[in-house]
């Protein structure tokens, strides 16, 4: 680990959110492998798996719905792990909302205040700003029932953010929207954490929807963090397979390490020195380059191989080509600008080559 | 010009559930309200146009009416109290199993009516199973005589048997209830209490209110189980009015009780639900 001087200031301050060697078990099934995991101030995280990889229950931990089977959960260097929801500094934006059917908005949004006790007055104006940072103060009166289901979201919200959480959490926040509102909501969410200056977390499936709000992103898989970071740099250098595939599309492209090459089973042999016997790599479909067949030369100073299209997919705004090597290889490449696309047909004979960088090494796949 | 005949079919297929309906429920009951007004002369009704019959219901049996309307309110109280908690215990507290105590209770409606008011007759009478208990644990010296005979064992009885009746609309409202608004409410900071009184009651009163008209009616209109367990001179309006019909032979009378106990309970009802539900609803 390098050291921060800039943040040396900060270095005494614990991250607001840590969670250590936290596990969880129903009876002999086990939903969470030992965690560990630190979220600082400010930040907006997401963790993104597939279903049943225990996001959920990581989330539940951290708002107090459910006890650990072992470890801790920390929140502002507080132990909170016997702590109920109702004692933590956390709320949650559950998914479905749960809003209470019974109550107006206003009523909805000024529940939390009001168990709390506070002042009539207090609670009114709270309220008002709260309506007015999720844009719904023309709404206070309505019933919830008379809302749309962005509406709704946004309801739940102003409930949980009116108690100004050290942490908000968001159980998969836009699952319920359709893809416009969910866009919309997107940019909203965005807004609401710069104006509030909040720490935001949460789960969620969609690796578009972590990638377009997250600054930093938490991967799982089978109750394993499988790659926590920027996520940028997770996409660009995932370190698992399950990572590489998990975000993003990807090529997957096993080989084998003799001395210090690697033969790739599509063909292509490189200098990479490291641990012998069976690797795999990945390679991101962007990272290829097509150039109609040119016999001979392979000079870009990475790898190069021949090939043909099976398949163009003009998706509008890309393409996506399916190129066989030959000895049933494939590969998939994109090209961002569909018009560099309109040069190649299905049957085509390409070169394709890539940088030598472009090739993470996942280790052996599983 | 398609309108005459379509409004016909409807009609055709209308007539016999309606039919039914009419001819078996509301003509009887058209009847009897018409001979409410009658009066009876020498043992004879005479058709005519008096209130008569309605002046000696709210005079001379005013008090038991009365007395009538809060047994059946007590009733009707204890079994949506119980239920409630039977339910709640059933909905939230009881995993997967929730479902089967909710059939546990509808097949102890089996047992019948008056087997449950023998059974009651057998606990409470003075050399009943409970007064032996007590008898054998040195807590009394003699049989303690107030268990049975007055209008406590009536409405732990007719509660007995009408809980099941309270605990099924109780139930299917609290189903009704997401789990996720009472993680809100906690999420938020309220207490198991606060939750209860301020997100799960104000979500599932309809079916409070129903429960607690059902046990109500019920109860209000028995006549079988205070004449088991409610002693030799009568305690409920239902009693009076089988009398009145059968060795009375004051059908007036009688038809002007029932009227008078349908006409109240139907105020009593409709007064709750406005009170808790409101015309919202």
């Amino acid at each position: 680990m390098s050291i921060d001087v800039l943040a040396a200031g900060e270095a005494a301050r614990p991250p607001l959110l840590r969670v250590s060697g936290v596990t969880k078990r129903y009876g002999a099934a086990v939903a969470l492998h030992p965690i560990d995991l630190e979220v600082r101030e400010g930040s907006f995280t997401a963790i993104l798996g597939p279903s049943g990889c225990g996001k959920s229950t990581l989330l539940r931990l951290i708002a107090g719905f459910a006890e650990p089977s072992t470890g801790k959960v920390e929140i502002a260097g507080r132990d909170v792990t016997r702590l109920g929801p109702e004692n933590r500094p956390t709320n949650m934006v559950f998914q479905g909302y749960g809003l209470f059917p019974h109550m107006s908005v206003a009523e909805n949004v000024g529940f939390g205040l009001s168990i709390a006790r506070r002042p009539r007055r207090e609670i009114d104006q709270r309220v008002t700003e709260a309506l007015a940072l999720v844009r719904l103060e023309e709404f206070a009166t309505r019933r919830i029932s008379a809302l749309s289901g962005g509406q709704q979201q946004r309801v739940a919200l102003a409930r949980a953010l009116i108690m100004r959480p050290l942490i908000l959490l968001l159980d998969e926040p836009l699952a319920a929207l359709d893809l416009k509102l969910r866009q919309a909501m997107q940019t909203e969410l965005r807004r609401i954490h710069r104006e509030t200056g909040g720490t935001f977390i949460f789960v969620t499936h969609d690796q578009s929807e972590a990638f377009s709000l997250a600054d930093n992103l938490i991967v799982m898989n089978e109750g394993r963090i499988e790659q926590a970071g920027v996520p940028q740099d997770v996409y660009m250098r995932p370190k698992t397979l399950f990572v590489s595939q998990f975000v993003g599309d990807t090529n997957i492209l096993p080989g084998i390490r003799r001395g210090d090459h690697v033969e790739l089973a599509l063909g292509a042999r490189f200098s990479s020195p490291g641990r012998q016997g069976q690797t795999t790599f990945v390679l991101r479909p962007e990272a290829l380059r097509l150039d109609a067949a040119t016999p001979g030369d392979a000079g870009h100073g990475g790898t190069a191989l021949h090939g043909t299209i099976d398949e163009m997919l003009l998706l509008g705004g890309e393409a996506r080509i399916t190129l066989s090597i030959g000895n049933g290889e494939t590969l998939v490449a994109r090209l961002s600008d569909p018009r560099d696309g309109e040069a190649f047909r299905t049957g085509m004979k390409v070169t394709v080559s890539w940088a030598e960088k472009a090739l993470i090494e996942v280790g052996v796949a599983a | 010009m398609t309108g005459w005949p379509r409004m016909l079919r409807r009609g055709l297929a209308l007539f016999p559930a309606f039919g039914i309906l009419t001819g078996l429920f509301f003509m009887p009951i058209a009847l009897l309200l018409a001979v409410s007004f009658w009066s009876v002369r020498s043992y004879r009704l005479v058709p005519g146009f008096a209130l008569d019959a309605y002046a000696r219901t709210f005079s001379f049996y005013g008090p038991l009416f009365i007395s009538t309307m809060l047994i059946a309110a007590a009733v009707a109280l204890l079994c949506v109290v119980v239920g409630f908690v039977f339910a709640y215990g059933a909905r939230f507290r009881s995993g997967r199993y929730g479902d089967l105590f909710i059939l546990a209770t509808m097949i102890t409606l089996f047992g019948g009516y008056l087997v449950k008011i023998y059974s009651w007759k057998a606990i409470l009478s003075a050399n009943g199973i409970l007064n032996s208990t007590l008898l054998w644990l040195g807590l009394v010296d003699t049989p303690v005589s107030w268990f049975i005979f007055n209008r406590g064992a009536v409405i732990v009885a007719l509660a007995h048997f009408l809980l099941p009746f309270a605990i099924l609309p109780i139930y299917s409202a609290l189903r009704n209830v997401p789990d996720i608004t009472l993680e809100a409410a906690r999420d938020l900071g309220a207490s198991p209490w606060t939750t209860l009184v301020r997100v799960v009651l104000p979500q599932c009163k309809a079916g409070l209110v129903a429960a607690f008209a059902i046990c109500f009616l019920s109860a209000a209109g028995d006549y079988v189980t205070p004449m088991f367990l409610g002693g030799g001179s009568g305690i409920m309006l239902g009693q009076f009015i089988v009398s009145e019909f059968s060795t009375r032979f004051n059908w007036p009378v009688g038809a002007a009780m029932s009227f008078s106990l349908m006409g109240v309970s139907a105020l009593v009802i409709s007064a709750i639900w406005l009170a808790v539900v409101g015309r919202r609803g």
